[in-house]
């Protein structure tokens, strides 16, 4: 136990800034990003293989750890939600690859470790998921 | 012997003097005659050596073997006329003396032991403890080894300006230790482990001594800003008879420090002439009066309040409780207000993470006016960086934030104009409106993923809600890796109900920090919700034990990401940078708690806890809590095994 000590504050402050930072990366900063864009070298949506392969997919690159198995976010010490409002896929795309809008961006997945046609997988999971139940959750 | 140690740490400057002048402190001035200030502790001493003995043995025979009056029990009264009432103890040789008389020795008053499986967690516990009751309790751990397992938990408590008394024996005659393992656990300086994380340390040579230091060290721990203090007590002070008459002096508090009136005077000023004032606050409130008194403040000026969560603050049902949209309103703010701040630096601008070279990014506006209001510049140490990144304030006032906020706010009172006064109309609807749709997003962000597997974070948080929200609860665990989701959607008003998270991000706090705030809250029937995250548990599990041992009624609701997630991101994070094993099966070497999964329902059962789970499927959830909050209000700790979302 006693090895551990002070390692782990550190990180986790350092994590911790990262974090509140990407919260900060809100659709508005996303929506920027598509704004400008106007070309992306991407797979097209043709590349699909199903859901099921989209979420495997979306897991082992570990998209889950900060917005959740269904992107639904992970607040301050995570990301944001993106899903099922996902924005168009050359925006997707660029937020993926460059990340921007923040000074604690997320970080960035190059094709060298995700390529075009997994991405496009990721993008399809996400954007098959449905929306939250109707019903108002009674909070305070 | 009076002292008035019940009291609140954060005791406000008018509770304060009427207690002074209950007990007819003389603030500050040292008395001509000591002995007036002090009641004899040894009253048990002096018939023993020359009366007749009861089984037979001659004088040098009961000298041989026997101690009638051991130091160790002066030591214990020492402790109970401080109104200390537990003591956390894992027990170790060097303070046998001291934990046979707290137990056996005859003063009513004494501290009641609370048995701990490791001195992290003791200190832990004593942690969580004052951080609900508003007073420290005592540790007693070896010098030695003691002091170096508790080491962590002390730096989270130093970090967190938590008063603790924590106690360490040492066997300081050389010639005094027959054994090698004396020798093993001994020290030139046993504090050495832990001094750069307390406030005070002292390790006394006689009884007197230890009485004057004790004290001395309860005061320093209760003066803001607060922390822990150690004394290492020698074995033979312990267990060799009292020698002569020492006396206990008598506790008397410091006055909370308040603000300069002429710089208190120019933050009102500012503060009334700002359009956008904004306050924020983290280390501030130690009582319901601290939070209706921001609340005044707050209202009089319209300011919105940004929490950052290291105390209960602020409601965060008052529409001017807007923390979850900080990022705009301290973006548009023109005068802030710090109150017990440790990050200044962050107010106004941030670093970004990764970057060569480092880069700030200016958050704020330019012409912003920053005021502070604490106590982290009165008492700094230079090992431990925690003091963060150096930042000018405009109007930096050095003071108890709690004890100035009356000042501030009669300040702000007679600064007011009418037109002044005009403004706050419209601005209160706006801030509303924000206010409003800030928490009917929250409650909308809380439904995405409702019916998952595993469980969402916020899926559980509401379900936990559903089952206490009609009781008189209290949340005893941080919730920064729970998404805050507590913060967002449960009613917290009370100053108990949140008591804010480790301190120094220390791992390892969770567990026995709650346990230690759910003896807290069970002198006063409350419900305590321990949301715990598994990482953190499996450094103190035993800490549950001591839930069970001591019958302290706490909810434990884990939750269970089977990793050490945040890690798993700061590794997926430098994988995706060096562009080279970002999969899963790479990232997680090192940080997933899996293969086996932990069954944290039997290993609360193996301790004699009622326990349910793992569960994964929320349906399955409220009935499971439901049960399990039946256990806890009838005085037992549970636990609840939920398989959750990473956040």
């Amino acid at each position: 136990m006693s090895a551990q000590i002070g390692c782990r504050p550190g990180a986790r402050r350092i994590i911790a800034r990262w974090c509140v930072g990407l919260r900060a990366v809100s659709s508005v900063s996303l929506l920027v990003v598509c704004s400008q864009l106007t070309a992306c070298n991407v797979a097209t949506a043709t590349d699909r293989t199903g859901v099921a392969d989209g979420r495997d997919t979306y897991v082992r690159y570990g998209c889950h750890e900060c917005h959740g198995f269904e992107g639904q976010g992970g607040g301050a010490y995570g990301g944001p939600r993106i899903a099922p409002q996902i924005w168009p896929l050359e925006a997707f795309t660029a937020q993926v690859r460059r990340p921007r809008g923040s000074p604690f961006a997320m970080p960035a997945y190059s094709p060298t470790v995700l390529d075009d046609a997994e991405l496009a997988r990721i993008y399809e999971y996400l954007r098959g998921i449905s929306g939250p139940p109707r019903k108002n959750v009674q909070s305070r | 012997m009076t002292t008035s140690s019940d009291k609140p740490f954060k005791d406000d400057r008018r509770t304060f003097l009427k207690s002074a002048t209950a007990v007819g402190i003389s603030l500050g001035l040292p008395s001509t005659d000591a002995r007036s200030e002090m009641s004899s502790g040894n009253e048990a001493q002096a018939t023993a050596v020359d009366s007749p003995d009861r089984d037979g043995y001659t004088p040098e025979q009961r000298k041989r073997y026997f101690v009638d009056a051991p130091g160790s029990d002066f030591m214990v009264r020492v402790l109970a006329s401080l109104g200390i009432e537990y003591i956390a103890v894992n027990p170790g040789a060097s303070f046998r003396g001291l934990h046979e008389s707290l137990i056996n020795s005859s003063d009513s008053a004494k501290p009641q032991i609370i048995t701990c499986l490791h001195e992290e967690q003791a200190v832990a516990f004593a942690h969580g403890y004052a951080k609900v009751t508003g007073k420290p309790m005592a540790v007693a751990c070896h010098g030695t080894v003691g002091f170096q397992h508790a080491s962590m938990a002390v730096y989270n408590a130093w970090c967190d300006k938590v008063p603790i008394l924590i106690l360490g024996g040492n066997h300081r005659d050389a010639a005094s230790r027959p054994f090698p393992v004396l020798w093993d656990h001994s020290a030139q300086d046993p504090v050495a482990a832990i001094r750069d994380a307390t406030k005070w340390d002292d390790q006394p040579a006689s009884l007197q001594h230890f009485a004057e230091s004790t004290v001395r060290a309860y005061r320093v721990a209760i003066t803001p800003p607060m922390g822990p203090v150690a004394i290492a007590i020698d074995s033979d002070l312990q267990e060799r008879p009292v020698d002569g008459d020492p006396q206990i002096p008598r506790l008397s508090r410091v006055l909370p420090l308040q603000g300069d009136p002429g710089a208190v005077h120019e933050a009102a000023a500012q503060l009334v002439s700002a359009e956008a004032p904004v306050i924020v606050v983290e280390r501030y409130a130690g009582s319901q009066e601290g939070i209706n008194r921001l609340v005044e403040l707050a209202e009089l000026l319209q300011a919105v309040v940004i929490d950052r969560g290291a105390r209960m603050n602020f409601p965060n049902t008052h529409y001017l409780n807007q923390t979850f949209i900080q990022a705009q309103h301290l973006a548009q703010a023109d005068v802030i207000l710090g109150l017990e701040l440790t990050d200044v630096w962050g107010l106004i601008q941030q670093g970004r993470d990764r970057s060569e070279p480092p880069v700030t990014i200016r958050t704020a506006r330019a012409d912003v006016r920053v005021i502070t209001i604490g106590t982290a510049d009165l008492f700094v140490k230079s090992n431990y960086q925690n003091f963060q990144r150096y930042s000018c304030a405009d109007i930096p006032i050095s003071a108890d934030a709690q004890a100035t906020l009356p000042a501030l706010i009669e300040a702000v009172r007679r600064l007011m104009t009418p037109q002044r006064s005009s403004t706050n109309t419209p601005r209160a609807a706006r801030l509303r409106d924000s206010g409003n749709r800030m928490r009917a997003a929250l409650s909308t962000e809380a439904r995405y993923a409702w019916n998952a597997r595993p469980v969402s974070t916020a899926r559980l948080c509401m379900e936990i809600w559903e089952q206490i929200k009609s009781k008189d609860w209290a949340l005893t665990s941080p919730t920064a890796f729970k998404a805050s989701w507590p913060n967002k959607l449960w009613a917290m008003e009370r100053h108990y109900q949140y008591i804010g998270d480790e301190g120094g991000y220390g791992i390892g706090y969770g567990c026995p920090a709650s346990v230690g705030a759910g003896l807290g809250h069970r002198a006063h029937g409350r419900l305590a919700v321990n949301i715990q995250g598994d990482g953190d548990l499996m450094y103190a599990p035993g800490a549950l034990w001591t839930a069970v041992h001591h019958q302290i009624p706490l909810l434990t609701v884990m939750h269970n990401n089977a990793a050490y997630m945040q890690e798993t991101m700061l590794i997926q994070a430098m994988a995706l940078q060096r562009r080279r094993g970002v999969t899963q099966d790479k990232v997680k070497v090192g940080t997933e708690i899996d293969n086996p999964r932990i069954d944290f329902a039997a290993l609360a059962k193996s301790m004699g806890m009622w326990s349910a789970g793992p569960i994964d499927d929320p349906r399955e959830l409220r009935e499971v809590l439901r049960r399990a909050v039946a256990v806890v209000a009838g005085g037992e700790p549970a636990l609840v095994d939920v398989l959750c979302q990473p956040r």
